[in-house]
Order: structure tokens, then C-alpha cells, then sequence
């Protein structure tokens, strides 16, 4: 698996990349991504050319009449890619959003398993 | 932020440097061409603190925090912030390819630009973000002061001699 460039027509001019944890068992592979400020219906999963792309619109604060006294965090929308390993099923990509937190399983191939071959005795 | 406490940046010695430095690494473009985002390490939760006339109104970035296991207060001027955000279980043979989120119990303490009312706080948590709304006691109010000035006959400017 490795990250994707901003080469792609997708990514929008400016945006900020997701703090990401990326773990693998024998049955799927999980990305767990920050996204505070993001809704559900802000947050856009999708899988094209074996490329997983997850972005999510921030939706503009209450900043606005409002003067900022002390600032450590900026707001904008998020972007991420990573190119699948092929022995995923990228057309069983599930995604669950929950306070700011995406979660992304897709299940292995199960032709992709190892396999035990059984030698016969002659 | 690595003084654990704030300084008002209008006011504070290191204030507009804290600002500076900060919008320093949050203009640090990463080697995928976006901006990192919780990707450098700093103070957890990061805040940003907002005021209008009537009131300061916090904000501050808590994904995948249970509100429940949020516990938060005010005493006089200072805001704590308490909590844990947990480090999923994974079933046994997981491999972890990246861990770029950060895990582990927060204690935060801020100190407030002004005096607040705690009995009228009202908080909100929508998202992974946590929106405090404190109003400023009635002293910390700006009011409107009527300044009679007085005119000076003598000091008067002159066109000369």
C-alpha cells in the first residue's frame, strides 16, 4: 500500500491530509481516519482504478462577527488516497463515520488467501 | 503548543511568536501535497479561542472522543479539558502498517483572556468537535465611556504671530 500524489484531477487546491492508522488482518484491511468536522453527509468514500480517495467538506464555523483571540487549529476540507493492494475487494468498501473518526474495511479476496495444496502419494 | 498554558496574543510576551510559529508548521505542505493535518505533534486538543462583545466561544478538535468520557471545567479563569481517546483492539495477528492518530488520556488547562459566567456555559459536541459558549462576566464587557473633551483656548493652534 502506498500513498497516492496530488496528481489527481480529484484533489481539490487546497486541503489537509487526515491523520491515518492503516492495519491488516487475515480478513480485511482497516483505515481509521481523523476528520473532526466533518458530517456524514460532508464525507465522500470512493474506489476507482483501485485508488481508495476519502475526503470531507468542513463546514464553515461561527467564526463570522467573531475575533479570534488564540488560534491552534485551522479548519478546511480533507483528501487522502492509497492505492489498494489488488488481493482487496474494492467494490465491498465500507465506510461508518462516528464523532469526526472514519473507518474504512475492505475485505480480502478470499481467492487471495493462501491456500493449502494437498500432495498426493504415488 | 508546547507552553500547556495560553497566552492572550494581544497581550502575552510570546503571543504573536506562538501564532507565528504556528502557522509555520500548519504551512508545512507534505511530500502527498496537502496540508498535515494532526500529522505534528503538538498539545492535544488543539483550541482555537473566539470572542464577540458578549461572550468567548471555544473551539476545540476531539475526534473519536466519547462526550461521555469528556469531563470539563471551569475554575475561575482557567478551563480544563480531561479525557482519554482510546487505541482501537484489533483481533490477534493484525499487522499496523501506519499509526499516524494518537492515543492515550489528555489533561489540558487553559487559561481564559477574561473572567466568564460558569453557570451559563453551554457546550455542544457535533463531529468530533467540541464548541463551548462562555459568557463574559458583565466587568469584561467593553461599555461605551462618554470623553468630554475640553478645548483649551490658549493651546489653540495659531496660524503665527
Amino acid at each position: 500500500m502506498t500513498g497516492f500524489d496530488k496528481q489527481s484531477p480529484a484533489a481539490p487546491p487546497r486541503y489537509f491530509l487526515p491523520a491515518v492508522d492503516v492495519s491488516e488482518s487475515k480478513d480485511e484491511l482497516v483505515l481509521v481516519a481523523d476528520m473532526p468536522g466533518v458530517a456524514p453527509e460532508a464525507l465522500d468514500v470512493t474506489v476507482e482504478g483501485g485508488v481508495l480517495t476519502f475526503s470531507g467538506r468542513v463546514a464553515p464555523g461561527p467564526e463570522r462577527g467573531l475575533e479570534t483571540v488564540h488560534q491552534e487549529f485551522l479548519k478546511g476540507d480533507y483528501f487522502r488516497q492509497f492505492r489498494l493492494p489488488r488481493e482487496f475487494l474494492a467494490d465491498k468498501v465500507e465506510a461508518v463515520l462516528k464523532a469526526g473518526v472514519v473507518t474504512i474495511r475492505i475485505p480480502r479476496d478470499e481467492r487471495s488467501k493462501p491456500r493449502r495444496i494437498p500432495v498426493r502419494a504415488e | 503548543m508546547a507552553f500547556g498554558r495560553l497566552f492572550d496574543p494581544r497581550h502575552g510576551p510570546f503571543g504573536d511568536l506562538q501564532h507565528d510559529m504556528n502557522e509555520l508548521f500548519d504551512s508545512l505542505v507534505t511530500r502527498y501535497g496537502g496540508l498535515a493535518h494532526g500529522l505534528i505533534p503538538r498539545a492535544f486538543p488543539p483550541v482555537n479561542i473566539l470572542e464577540n462583545q458578549e461572550a468567548l466561544l471555544i473551539e476545540c478538535e476531539l475526534p473519536g472522543v466519547e462526550p461521555g468520557s469528556l469531563d470539563l471545567s471551569i475554575t475561575g479563569d482557567v478551563l480544563t479539558l480531561k479525557g482519554e481517546r482510546l487505541k482501537p483492539v484489533n483481533p490477534a495477528g493484525t499487522t499496523e502498517h501506519i499509526q499516524e492518530r494518537t492515543y492515550g488520556a489528555f489533561n489540558r488547562a487553559i487559561t481564559l483572556p477574561v473572567g466568564v459566567d460558569n453557570d451559563h456555559a453551554e457546550a455542544k459536541f457535533a463531529n468530533g468537535v467540541l464548541s463551548l459558549r462562555l459568557p463574559k462576566l458583565p466587568e469584561a464587557r467593553p461599555r461605551q465611556v462618554a470623553v468630554k473633551i475640553q478645548q483649551d483656548e490658549n493651546q489653540a493652534p495659531s496660524g503665527g504671530k
